[in-house]
Formats: structure tokens, sequence, C-alpha cells
């Protein structure tokens, strides 16, 4: 996604003078935009299907005036005034490509004129059916009430009884008000399907209609008209194509079964399906090409059109979009950006603390965490190194964009399809990047634990919150009873206050607070030494916020866990992290103990990270300008340089790495020695609180 | 909140169908009624004298005023006397009963070819996504629906019956091949009476249709079911599932599966009403004694009296597959139950 | 004990008449259908709320999740119909006024929204979907104009070179740019009121500042009125001049925002206080009493002061009813050995087999002299107040009946030039309320 930045340089101020109108080629731009963001299959899908409905059409439209015989024709004129009967039931020839049927007719010229019957058959019904659907959907969805309820019951009988029959009964009574014919046929086929658009567009309407956009436009005065026409027509329209074009599909289905039974247009009219039924007989006979061409004419133009149709669907539906599998897959060996050997390569100070003698819950040594885009590999995470010693509490700050939010997964594996992880994890001395599939799984839960951040939707709403205790216990822990795991589950729950009368109630008895309670819970039953939280308590209100934080507080201390806090709440970290490091395009920017950091942080983006948080002492508005970059082709030098108030010439030609600033404090920052470049004499490094100095 | 009874639930769901059927009958009259023309002109117009006719319309109530003709239709439909078809020496009751069970036992064993094949290739290709297996599938599912049954009944029977001779080409099982006849269901009957040759042949003359209809619909499954298994291993609770370091194993299938599973049950509820309706053209296909063969020939004859009670019956049919599948579901799901 | 009739809340010391002044206002939602249609239950989603705004001033509505606040701003805009109550707009009466009549008054009326990324409509480009407004209203009447009027408002947001975008659409833009986009659309019909629904909730920490700079800008040069909706306690100190404290649909505390900071009165906002955490050194560790439990289910919320199960000040006309007592059960359980707990569900029987009422709960026991020995001794010790409100514990054949005294809502009262809501000041009844007790309550006298 390009981002528009208010940095680019004014547009030509000619061109751009009052120009009334969105150029058209914008608006298709917009259009096509869902296209890119779909897998090649489903590209493929789609233009296959339509060359082979263009194929098709061309036969119907085209083909006529080529082929020398049409679909009634019995004979054919070999001189001024003589004929020649074609003969039956004739096998396929150079003469009759395709055969001869009973009565003498050239199948190819049969299957070349159903075909524009197919079509305007396609059209009619689709054209009724969607007008008529599209019409009340819209109404029925935007109005609700009563005339909705109503509506939505009698279109689901009518939805639910056998489409096909349905559609006999009203071709037939239209055949007989009409007379048999094309557009009885037609109307048969449309009426069956009007309640299929009816209910899509009426359910997208329902959905739509309650999106903030609308209640905007509603709020600055817009008339229901206006609204519907403007804000939820346009949104909603999208998913007609896909029913269209299943509908066209089925339609020529339909009209091949009404044929078929006697239904449809009268013999001799040339249709599929009642060549078909004509060619029964011949069937018993062994003959096979009367039956079997117009067969395949139906499956090649259904298939098509349905192809079209599912790969349309994988457009518009944004569940289905390809998540992780655009683009080339990434190479194996990172680019290393530490080299080996030389002098002045300063690695982190944990990374040389690991190297002595403490007992690490968690060591992480440059992890990198990549993700596959249709734009090239996108690093989240390049190069971090931590150390997570039991009982501490480590945050790491960001904001988004910052990487953080996947540190948490790549330390479990937990990777996307497409995901990358490279680097050093160590859990409990056990590596995690390279270790086997179920070696890994072992260690989720027992040897770390992940909290996510949305506890609404992490438990499986069919079981029991007891039966999820109960089965990871039992994975992980084989020789455990069941009534033993019970027991684990209930004195869990309890330690987060959960009391033992609702061990068995399912997820969605549960409030929002609770469920995070249930998830914390099940994060400390098998007694891992690590813990990450990933966001715990950003969805969840301030006191209940705080009671988990709490919880987090006593366990750590209790039970010696390390904890890894993932947050973009600066104040949440102040509250109960030990140490934190600030996280900033991927990588860690600074880090120290929590006091040091918020009382003189020497990182640029970290003072203003602080400054421009807003506690209950904020006096003045402070805000860090410009955007964080893109991470695809991150820029060279120190990523943060272009917004950085502090910025010297060299900061966009020289990367930084950590260097020491302070007491167990370092800053990733050429305006301190050690970070890669040598400091000029007369720069001036920021110092003090943030929040009561000058950024 | 508390989790409903399921009593409770049943109840209301039962309750709720009535509208449903309702709805459908009186659709079903006014569109018969909408036709010009009546049963008896349609059948034996041109064959008996005016006066003749002018009799039995009156004698089957065709000139009563629309409104007590519908009211007539519904007490009849209440109290299950269909009346008298018009052409048929049967009532529509006795059709009914004798071609119903015909129709149920396809559709069943249509049913279970479908399901087992749309679940099974669903759900893998949901699981393998992008790759060969999922495309393959996808494509197989598009085509096969794509072909009209009565067209891939004709090839199977040119193939399996003229060409190679080892199925029957149609019927069921008639003449002395039949089972006892006990509850209509051949296969069940032969088992139950233990005539193995009634079994065999029962056997042999299903599996072509059932093969046929159930390679349709599931095709159709086997697009749906995919649909859903994506959509569920995406969920927030698959992630944390694994998170927690639960084989993929259980991830699939107590997880992943077992949830997508309730949306699969109403698709195959839904199904159940698309099956009835190419039964219909499978039988005419197959000369397969059913119901939906008679209601084709029915609705040919204009005979109001036979096309509503069968149309009744088969909306019956409908309703009680859906009730059943709500059942079900309110077993399964505990969130749904008031 | 004082019978209140009305909640007097006080605007501020201006003389001049209000720009908005909201009486008693209420807004009512039914809730779940059952089998006839026949709706069930009522969430009093706003449940009397008083206040006055004058011109330039900035009203912060704070709450959490439950109190109703976004439902109380979308109620000023009639986006939601009130159920009753008034809201007086320079004098004018909002409530009665149909769709129609309310539509001119939307020009001046107006609301920026929550969420970034879904309040522009995305099939609408930027000129467009900012410069609707001017069409509906009839401010311009070419599309050029309407170009124009858009490339100043963008400006004036900070959105430049404007007209850049105006061809462009909002899914293009970052986060901060849309809630931009969304602050021009609705400050381009010059309004003189606004409502901000957690405008800065959905952003990231370094471009909050920018907006919520970008709107006292707006509110200087344009002259304009704020009414503030957000959860964040130090977004609101910030940018309000008085806050009112909401809690499932009423006032707990209203007053002056530096007041209110430095001094709460009312428990609830002192446990909000306590409970926020805040980005400085030394935090780590801290003692905090934070109130126990969570907010309750707004369609049946606790009767007396709402407050009550979980405040920590509690007393006994504070409300305490028989599902209090439940609840005290279950939270004593989970810090009991096996035992004690095995031994105590014997006693209590299966607690959803008991008759829980407003005053009364009766519990089926096998032993009930036991477990009336039990209730006295363990009763007051239990880790809520609710003992203290319990008037008498009695023992019938296979049952234990445990009633409650009087429990009224409190009504707001004056304290410290602030308005609480809390019988800790004096016991004050709100007469409209739901109370424990029957109208007997009305006559009790004070402690």
């Amino acid at each position: 996604m390009s981002t528009v930045h208010g940095s680019e340089a004014p547009a030509d101020a000619h061109s751009a003078a009052v120009n009334s109108r969105t150029p058209l080629k914008k608006r298709l731009q917009h259009i096509y935009r869902p296209f890119r963001q779909t897998s090649r299959i489903s590209r493929g899908l789609i233009f296959s299907g339509l060359g082979v409905v263009v194929f098709f059409l061309l036969v119907a439209f085209v083909a006529p005036l080529l082929y020398p015989y049409s679909g009634t024709q019995y004979r054919k004129e070999v001189a001024p005034g003589e004929f020649v009967k074609f003969p039956a039931l004739a096998p396929p020839s150079v003469e009759h490509p395709f055969g001869t049927t009973r009565d003498g007719f050239d199948v190819l010229a049969r299957i070349i004129d159903a075909a524009s019957l197919a079509f305007v058959v396609m059209a009619i019904a689709v054209s009724i059916a969607m007008l008529v659907g599209v019409t009340l959907g819209l109404y029925s969805g935007y109005r609700g009430g009563k005339f909705d309820r109503a509506l939505v019951t009698v279109m689901d009988s009518v939805y639910a009884f056998p489409s096909l029959v349905m559609a006999i009964i009203v071709g037939f009574v239209l055949g007989s008000i009409l007379t048999q014919g094309v557009f009885s046929a037609a109307a048969a086929v449309a009426v069956v399907y009007i309640p299929q658009y009816y209910r899509v567009v009426r359910n997208h309407t329902f959905s739509v209609k309650q999106e903030p956009f609308v209640e905007a436009a509603r709020s600055f005065g817009a008339k229901d008209r206006t609204i519907v026409g403007r804000y939820i027509f346009f949104n909603v329209v999208q998913t007609v194509p896909v029913i269209l074009t299943l509908n066209a599909a089925d339609s020529i289905l339909v009209l091949a079964a009404l044929g078929f039974l006697g239904y449809g247009v009268p013999y001799p009219i040339p249709e599929w399906g009642l060549d078909i039924a004509k060619a029964t007989n011949d069937v018993a006979a062994g003959i096979w090409w009367t039956a079997f061409w117009p067969g395949m004419a139906i499956v090649l133009l259904v298939t098509a059109l349905t192809l079209v149709g599912e790969g349309l669907n994988d457009v518009v539906n944004p569940l289905l979009r390809t998540r992780g599998k655009a683009g080339r897959k990434i190479a194996g060996m990172p680019r290393s950006r530490r080299k080996n050997g030389d002098g002045g390569v300063t690695r982190s100070a944990d990374a040389v603390r690991g190297a002595a003698q403490e007992k690490l819950a968690a060591k992480i040594r440059d992890l990198r965490v990549g993700y596959r885009t249709s734009d090239g590999p996108l690093w989240a995470v390049d190069g971090v190194d931590l150390n997570l010693r039991a009982g501490e509490c480590v945050g790491l700050v960001g904001e988004s964009g910052s990487g953080k939010s996947s540190m948490g997964r790549a330390m479990l594996r937990l990777m996307p399809p497409g995901g990358v992880v490279q680097g050093e994890v160590e859990i409990d001395d056990r590596d995690i990047v390279n270790a086997p599939e179920s070696t890994v799984r072992k260690m989720r839960g027992e040897g770390i634990s992940l909290m996510f951040q949305e506890p609404m939707t992490r438990l499986n709403p069919l079981m029991r919150v007891s039966d999820h205790f109960v089965e990871m216990i039992r994975t992980h822990q084989p020789k455990t009873s069941r009534q033993r795991a019970r027991t684990m589950a209930r004195d869990a729950l309890m330690q987060v206050g959960i009391p033992p009368t609702r061990v068995d109630n399912y997820p969605h008895e549960f409030s929002g607070g609770m469920r995070q309670r249930v998830m914390l819970a099940m994060a400390i039953v098998l007694t891992p030494r690590t813990i990450v939280a990933d966001e715990p308590t950003t969805a969840l209100d301030v006191i209940v916020e705080s009671q988990i934080l709490s919880l987090l507080e006593r366990l750590r201390s209790e039970e010696n866990v390390g904890i890894l806090l993932i947050t973009h709440n600066l104040g949440v970290v102040a509250e109960a992290c030990d140490r934190v490091a600030v996280m900033y395009a991927g990588r860690i920017v600074e880090m120290g103990p929590v006091d040091q950091i918020f009382n003189d942080p020497k990182h640029p983006y970290t003072r203003g990270l602080v400054a421009s948080t807003i506690s209950l002492n904020t006096t003045e508005l402070h805000s860090v300008g410009g955007y964080p970059p893109n991470l695809v082709e991150p820029p060279t030098g120190c990523r943060f340089a272009d917004r950085c108030a502090y910025a010297m010439d060299h900061c966009t030609k020289v990367d930084p790495e950590l260097t020491t600033v302070g007491p167990e404090q370092q800053a990733a920052c050429l305006l301190y020695p050690g970070a890669g470049a040598d400091v000029p004499a007369d720069v001036r490094t920021p110092s003090g609180d943030p929040q009561k100095s000058e950024v | 909140m508390k989790t409903g009874s399921l009593g409770r639930y049943l109840v209301t769901r039962v309750l709720l169908a009535v509208p449903s059927v309702f709805i459908l009958l009186t659709l079903v009259f006014l569109l018969l009624h909408a036709a010009p023309g009546d049963p008896v002109t349609a059948t034996l117009g041109g064959r008996l004298p005016p006066a003749e006719i002018a009799a039995r319309q009156e004698t089957l109530g065709l000139n009563d005023p629309i409104y007590v003709q519908y009211f007539n239709y519904l007490a009849g439909a209440l109290t299950g006397d269909f009346g008298n078809p018009v052409t048929d020496s049967r009532s529509v009751v006795e059709i009914i009963l004798e071609t119903a069970p015909a129709t149920l036992e396809l559709a069943a064993a249509g049913m279970l070819i479908a399901v087992t094949l749309g679940v099974v290739v669903g759900a893998i290709a949901g699981r393998l996504r992008d790759t060969a297996f999922d495309v393959g599938g996808r494509l197989f599912g598009v085509v096969i629906y794509a072909a009209p049954v009565f067209w891939t009944a004709l090839l199977g029977q040119l193939l399996f019956s003229v060409k190679l001779g080892w199925l029957p080409s149609s019927g069921r099982a008639g003449g002395f091949d039949a089972p006892e006849q006990i509850t209509g269901f051949y296969v069940f009957d032969s088992i139950i009476t233990g005539d193995w040759e009634a079994l065999q042949s029962s056997l042999l003359h299903l599996i072509l249709p059932a093969v046929t209809l159930g390679l349709l619909i599931g095709g159709v499954f086997i697009r749906l079911v995919r649909v859903n298994m994506l959509q569920t291993l995406r969920s927030d609770y698959v992630e944390a599932a694994r998170g927690r370091g639960l084989p993929e194993r259980n991830v699939l299938f107590r997880h992943a599966f077992k949830t997508a599973l309730i949306p699969i049950i109403t698709i195959v509820g839904l199904q159940f009403a698309l099956m009835l309706g190419y039964a219909a053209l499978t039988e005419t296909t197959f000369s397969w004694p059913g119901l939906a063969r008679e209601l084709i020939d029915f609705v040919g004859t204009r005979d109001y009296a036979a096309v509503q009670g069968i149309v009744t019956f088969i909306a019956l049919v409908v309703v009680g597959v859906s009730l059943l599948i709500d059942i079900i579901t309110g077993i399964i799901d505990p969130r749904v139950r008031y | 004990m004082y019978r209140g009739d009305e909640d007097v809340v006080t605007g501020s010391d201006s003389d001049a008449e209000p720009l908005m002044s909201v009486r008693d206002l209420n807004t009512h939602f039914t809730t779940g259908r059952n089998l006839l249609g026949r709706t069930q239950g009522v969430v009093k989603a706003v449940d009397g709320v008083n206040f006055e705004l004058h011109r330039g001033e900035v009203l912060g509505l704070v709450g959490e999740s439950g109190s109703g606040k976004s439902t109380l701003g979308r109620s000023l805009l009639k986006l939601v119909q009130p159920t009753s109550g008034e809201i007086r707009y320079q004098g004018r009466d909002l409530v009665p006024m149909s769709e129609s009549q309310m539509r001119p008054m939307r020009r001046e009326l107006s609301m920026i929204f929550q969420d970034p990324n879904a309040s522009m409509n995305p099939a609408m480009t930027i000129a467009q979907g900012v410069g609707h407004p001017l069409w509906i209203h009839g401010m311009v009447e070419t599309r050029a104009e309407a170009r124009e009027w858009v490339v100043d408002m963008l400006e004036r947001v900070g959105l430049q070179p404007a007209r850049n975008y105006l061809d462009r659409y909002p899914e293009e833009l970052s986060g901060g740019q849309k809630q931009r986009l969304v602050i021009a659309r609705s400050l381009i019909t010059k309004p003189s009121f606004v409502i901000a629904d957690e405008p800065v909730a959905a952003l990231d920490m370094s471009v909050r500042a920018r907006v919520l700079e970008l709107m006292l800008e707006l509110q200087e040069e344009l002259d304009l009125t704020y009414v503030f909706i957000t959860h964040d306690l130090a977004t609101a100190r910030f940018m309000c001049d008085r806050i009112g404290i909401l809690y499932l649909g009423r006032f707990v505390e209203y007053g002056d925002a530096d007041l209110m900071f430095s001094d709460p009165q009312h428990p609830y906002t002192r446990a909000l206080l306590s409970a926020i955490p805040q980005p400085e050194a030394g935090r780590r560790g801290r003692e905090k009493t934070l109130p126990r439990g969570e907010i309750p289910d707004a369609a049946r919320p606790p009767a007396g002061c709402r407050f009550h199960p979980r405040c920590p000040q509690a007393f006994e006309v504070c409300g305490w009813e028989g599902q209090d007592l439940i609840d005290a059960l279950e939270e004593r359980w989970t810090q009991v050995d096996p035992e004690t707990y095995e031994r105590e569900t014997k006693l209590f029987g299966k607690l959803d087999n008991a008759e829980v009422a407003r005053e009364s709960v009766r519990f089926s026991a096998s032993a009930p002299e036991d477990l009336a020995e039990w209730l006295h001794e363990h009763g007051p010790n239990l880790h809520a107040n609710v003992f203290s409100a319990v008037t008498e514990v009695r023992v019938e054949s296979s049952h234990v009946l445990v009633r409650f005294g009087a429990g009224p809502e409190p009504a707001m009262q004056k304290v410290d030039r602030r308005d609480v809501a809390c019988h800790l000041h004096g016991v004050l009844v709100r007469e409209s309320g739901v109370h424990v007790g029957g109208p007997e309550v009305l006559h009790q006298t004070a402690r």
C-alpha cells in the first residue's frame, strides 16, 4: 500500500487546477485494486473462464455466419431444385464433424444454434432476477423492521424449496399463459433465482448499514435515498458479479433441464437439453455422438462461467484473499549486517552478557522475521538481540509497524504461511528456530506460552473452558488422568480469580476480562518459564487492565517466570516491567531499566515517544512528525533519520548499532560513541525527562 | 450470557417451521391456479362431451370460487387427504406412499456419497490451499456440477450398461428381484428379510443413479466445505490452539473441522432440497419409480390435486430436514440455544 | 436523609445562556425477542443525564465500556432517538424533532467518529466524501466550488498539498491521515457544536498528539464547542474543561476537570485514577487498591448505587442485594483450599438452585441450621460488605432465607463544587431510581 506523504512535491499547479472530475483512470485503478491482492491461481481461474465464455460467444454469434448448415436443416441443395437429405444417425465425419441426429439434423449446427439461445435466455433470466432481487434486497436490508422480517421468511421458504421443481412448475405455468418458448423458460429461471440475489444483497446491505461511514452520513444530514444510493449501493454491489456469474451458469443448467423434460422450447428448435432428451434412445443402441456433444457444450460453458464466479468470489471475499503466498519466496541466507571479526563491531550488551553464565528463560540473537509480499520480502523484525531472565519482566514497546507483534509469534514459531524466522531463539537453552516441528510444538505451552491480544475470540466456542485445559494438559503430559487434569485446571483458574463453579462454562458465558483471565490461566497451567504477553490488556477497560497486570506481577514473582510484555502503552511498561526495549522499524533502538528510560531516554525516538504519551500530568502536547519507513525497501542508514530532530548528515549513510549510553542502558544512535561513527565535537545530545524538557 | 435450554430451542424451531410450510403451500396453489385451463380439460378435453367435462369439473370443485378451493386445499393438507388425480385410479396419498420411499432411498444414497466426497475432499483442499490437490479438487467440483445430471446419467448408462454390461441401465429391482415390501426401502427391506438376491439386485440398480446424483451434489459440497474450512483455519482460536502446542491433527479435527461442521451441516440441509430437484431428472433418465418422476408427469397434465399433494409432501420433507438440521446444530453449538 | 427531586448539575460560572442544556436524558433499548416477537428486556444505556455546556467549552464524557458514553453522544445528535428528556440547543428542544426538522440543524451539529478506517465511504474519492455535507446543506452550487472548499479544509487539517489528495481514495492514506479526513468532513459546514467520539483511540501514540493539537487549533479558529467522549482519563484531563464520569448510563461525578483529578470524590473516580498506568519512573510495583470484579451487564444493572458491588467503601445502604451474596461466595471460593470448598458447597447446595431476588436470597439447604450458623459467623468476613445490609437470616424447614435492608439509589448532590452520586456524603435518594426495598425506602431516616 502506498501511503500518500504530505511531503511530496506539489503537483503541477496548472493540471491540478479547477479540474472538476476524478480522472477515469483513477477510478479504474481503484476498482482493479482487489485483483492485485488475490493469488495467481484465482486470477488464472477468472481469465481462463472468461476466455472460454468469449469463445462461446463467438460460436453463438459468429459461427452461424461461417458454418454452412443451420440447426433445423435436414437437407442441402446440391443443384438448383435438387435436394439431398442428410443421413440419419451418421457418425462424425468430415461432412458432419459431430455426426447427425435421428431426424437427420447436423449435430454441430444444432450446437451452434443452441448457443445463441443459451446466451439469450441467460441474459433475460439474469437481468430479471438481478433487477428484482437486488432492489428488494437493498430495500429490505436498509429498511429492516417488519417488512424485512416478513420478506426474509418468504424468500427463505422459496429458497429452501427444490429450485428445479419450482422452475418446472413456473416454466410450465408461464408456458401455458404466454406460450411455451424462450421467454417463459427464461422467466422461470429468473423467478427461481430471485431469492438468491435477495439473500446475498440483503445480508450485505445489513452489515454495511452498520458501518461507521453510514452513520456518519446520517450525522451530517444525508437522506435515506442518498445513503442507499451513494453509501450503501456501491459497497454492496461488489458481491453481485459473483452471484451473477453463478446465476448465469445455473440458468443454462435449468434451461437444459427444462428442455430435457420437455418444458423448454419446443422441438425442433435447437436446445442442448432437448437434444439430449432426444438422444436417450440412441444411447441404448450404443450411439454416443447425439448425446455427447450437446452435453459437452453445457459442461464447458457452465464450467467456464463458474470458474469466473469462483475467481471473483476469491477476489471479493477478504477472508479468502491470499495471505503470505504472493510474491517470491524469501531467500535463505540473510544479509548480515553484523560483520564478524572487524573492529568496531559492537554487539548489544544483552548479546555480550548472554555469553556469561546466567540462566536465561529466553535468549534471542539476531532474530529476523520476514513475510512475502507482492512487492518483495518484508522484514518486520530485522536483527534483534534480547535476553529474558527468569523472574524478570521485559517490556517490548513500539507503535504499529515496529515489528513487536511479529516478535511474540516468532518466539513460538507461529508464523503464517509464507512467513520466515531466522536467527537464534533459545527457550530453556533449546533452539526454536531450526528445531523440528514436533519439538517446537512440545515447547508451546510447556516451555513458553503466548497470551494473545483479543481474548474474546481465542477460545473454541464449542468447547467448555475445562475441556480446553484438559486437552492441553493431556497433550503435553499424556500420562495425566482426566481427573488430575481437571484439578490442575481448577487450580490455575482459581489463581486468576475464576471461581470453581464456573470451570465448566462455555466461553460465550464469560466477559472479556474473564476470558483474558482464562487465557492467562492456560498460559501458566503447565508452568512454563517464559510467557510472552502480546498486548494482553489493550482490548480491556482500565480497571480490568490493572487487575490483569497485578495478576501477571503476582504470577511472575510467585512462579519466577520470565515475561516478555509486548505493548504500545508506555504506562503499562512503566508499571509492569523491569526493563524495556523500544522497537522502531524492526529493530531495537533503545534498551534499559525502566526508570532510566523514563527519566533520561537517549534515543530521539524514545524521547519523542515518551514526550508524546499523554499522561495525567501532561501540560503540553508533543508529537513525532513524519511516518515510519516502508520495510519492503528500508532506507539506508538510520531508519529514524528522516523524522529526527538531531539528525546529522551521516545519519542516512551509516547504520547505527546499539551502544552503551548509561548503566545497563543502550541506544542505537550515532549521537553516541560506539554506535558506528565518530561523534562530532559540537553535537548536542538530548537529556533529561522528555516530558519536562525540550524533546 | 447463559446457555439456553435445548428443549426451549427445539420447540421454538418447530413452531417457526409452520409459517414456512404455509407459505410454500400458498405459493404452489397460486402458481398452479394462475395457469389457464384445468386438469379435466387438459387431459380429457376433446375426448369427452362438454357436458361430461362440466360435470367432472363440478365434482372436483373446480367451479367453486378461488378462496373456497384454497380453503379446501388447506383443509385437505391438514387432514392428509389430497384427493384423487384425474387420470390415475390411486388416490394422491396412495401415490405418495408408493413412490416416496423410492425417491427417499435414492436421495439418501446420493447424499451419503455426496457428503463423503464433499466433506473429505473439501476439508483436505481447504487445508492444502493452493496446492495441486486443492486446485484439482475445486476443478472437479466445478466440472461435475456443470455436467447436467441427465447427461452424466446417459453416459454412465452407455458405459456401464450398454458397453460393459456391469450394471442395469434402468429400473429399481422389479418382479422377482424385489424384496418383500416392508418399509419400501429396498436395501433396508432386503437386509431385514435376509433376502440376499434381492439385496444384490437392489444395490446394483441403485448404484448408477445414486452415484450420478451423489457426484453432482458432492461437487457442490467440495467447494462449500473448502471455503468453510479456509475461514475456520484462519480464525483466532485455531491460532491460539496451535499456540498451546496442540498437534496439527487435533487442531484440524477438534478445533477447525468441528466448528466448520456447523455451517456445513446447514449446507447439507439446504442441498437436500437441491437433491430432490435433481432427483426428478435422475428418476426420469433411469426410469426410477420415484415421486419426483410422478410429479413431472402430473405437472404436464395440470393435475392440481396430484401436484399440490406431492408438492406439499416435498415441502414437508424439506422443512423436516431443515428442522433436523436445526436440532443437530442446537445439540452441537451451545451458543444458539435461547 | 433528604429526598432529591432532581439531580442538580451546575454548569460553568458563566451567566450566559448555555449553548446546549440536557435535562434528564434517557435512552433505553429493548433487547431480545421471544417467539411472538415481543421484546424481553430493557437496557438503559443512558439513564438520567443532566449537564450544560457553554460556547467554547470542552466537556468530557469519560467512561469504560458499557458506560453508555457512545450512546449518549449519539443521543445528543439524535442518531439514536432518546426515550425521554430534553436536549436544548440554543434554546430549542431537539428530542421531539422529526428527522426532517433535525436535518437543517445538522449543519451546525457535527460528529467526529472513532474508527478512521471505517468512517469514510470507501466508494467515494476524498473530494466527494469530504465535500458531501456541502451539497446536502446547499452550501455550494458547482462541483468546482465544492472542490475549493474541500481543498481549503484539507489544508487546514494539515493534509498538504491538498490538491494531491482530492482524487485519491481514503484507503490509500495512513490511519492518522484518515482521521484528519474525518475531521475535515465534520468541520466543513462550519458547525458550532462538535461531538468527538474517541477521536484518537485507534491511533498510535505519536500520532495522537498531532490530531489532538489539530482539534484544539481548530477550536480556536472556528470557535467550536466540543463534547469529547473517551475512556482515557489522561486525554480527558488535558482536553476538557469539565468532565462527567459515566457508569452504566449515569454520571457518578461531574465537575471541573482539574478539581476532579486533584481531589476525586466518588470511589469509582478514585478507582479509575488509581488504575491508570502512568508512563513515569517509579511506578513499578506500586500499591493499588482496585475495585473487585468487572462492569456488570448493562441489561441488569445492580440496584441501589450501581457501583456498590465493586466499591471498596460501600456500606449498608448502598444497595446490597441477593446476587451480591452469591458473587461474594464465589469469590470466597477462589481463595479457600479444596476441603473448605467442598464443605461449604455442601452446605449451600448448588448455587443455581438458590432463589435470588433483590431483597432476599433463599438457599435450599439440607442442614439449614448449620448454614445459618455459618452465615452468621463468616458472612461479615466476606470481602464484599454484603452482610452489613442483611437484616435477617431466617431458618425454614429446608431453606434458609437471607433478607436485605433498604438500599436506595443515590441522587446527585453537591460536594465541594462538584456533583457526586454517592451516599458516603449523605444518603440522598434518587426518586426515579432502582432501589432495594419498596416505597418505605424513601421514608427511612438518615443514619
